[in-house]
């Protein structure tokens, strides 16, 4: 399931930074996506590993962290679509 | 040079830092030229061409657990890099960008100039926690599978059944 999901998104992130910027600055705008990108992930499994330490090798807080970030993530995702086209279910 | 390392340093500078020097590199002009090429299936050109990330985070798990026991680490990581080598050979005489080049100046206000847009630096925000949370269960998986009972051999498998899902 969780590779299901997470799959569509990693394949489909790049083609989201390319649809909202112009045809001369896609590469730029991905450089700048793609650092955003690094530092979660770099930042993500430390995180993670001192939250099962902190609970004594339960797995509980992991899970929790890293349904929240999926959570927020999507929370923000959604923000920037309203901004860009509001938020009705129209295509852009 | 991961397979002559024995020191902690030895291994995050030559993984750490050179590999992802090289794997970045490769990713970001193969991913460039994919997109240079298509423009109304775009999303479906680089769906396949992500595809063959998940499909090595198949194979590489499942040659890594069989390789080890017999060849040893060093030799492991050696067998692995010419077949990644082979494969590189491959991409390198085929890859091509249809755009012409342009070598532009280095300006690092053009690299700020994006954060100035709200939506894109929105996108950004959900990406990084898309990512904070993204390889938790990569990395989690096996291990959290062997607490809860699983046996060892079989929750080997479980990193190349998610890779193989996406």
């Amino acid at each position: 399931m969780y590779g299901l999901f997470s799959g569509s998104f990693i394949s489909l992130a790049p083609t989201l930074v390319a649809q909202i910027s112009d045809i001369h600055e896609i590469g730029t705008r991905q450089g700048i996506f793609f650092v955003f990108q690094s530092f979660g992930a770099l930042t993500g499994s430390p995180i993670a590993g001192a939250i099962t330490a902190r609970q004594h090798g339960s797995f509980s807080g992991l899970q929790f962290f890293c349904g929240v970030s999926f959570l927020m993530s999507m929370a923000v995702h959604i923000l920037a679509r309203g901004k860009l086209v509001g938020m009705s279910a129209a295509r852009v | 040079m991961i397979s002559i390392s024995d020191r902690y340093y030895q291994i995050f500078l030559s993984q750490g830092i050179v590999a992802t020097f090289g794997s970045s590199a490769v990713f970001n002009c193969c991913t460039a030229s994919v997109l240079s090429w298509f423009k109304r299936r775009r999303a479906y050109a680089f769906g396949i061409m992500v595809s063959g990330s998940s499909l090595g985070g198949v194979i590489m798990p499942i040659m890594m657990n069989k390789l080890i026991p017999r060849f040893g680490f060093p030799w492991t990581i050696r067998i692995v890099t010419f077949m990644i080598l082979g494969l590189l050979a491959i991409a390198a005489c085929t890859v091509r960008c249809r755009l012409p080049l342009r070598p532009k100046p280095f300006n690092v206000a053009s690299f700020l100039s994006g954060i100035r847009d709200p939506v894109f630096s929105l996108t950004c925000v959900a990406s990084f926690l898309f990512y904070w949370g993204l390889f938790i269960p990569f990395n989690y998986i096996i291990l959290q599978a062997e607490k809860a009972g699983m046996r060892s051999e079989m929750a080997q498998y479980l990193l190349p059944i998610i890779n193989a899902v996406r």
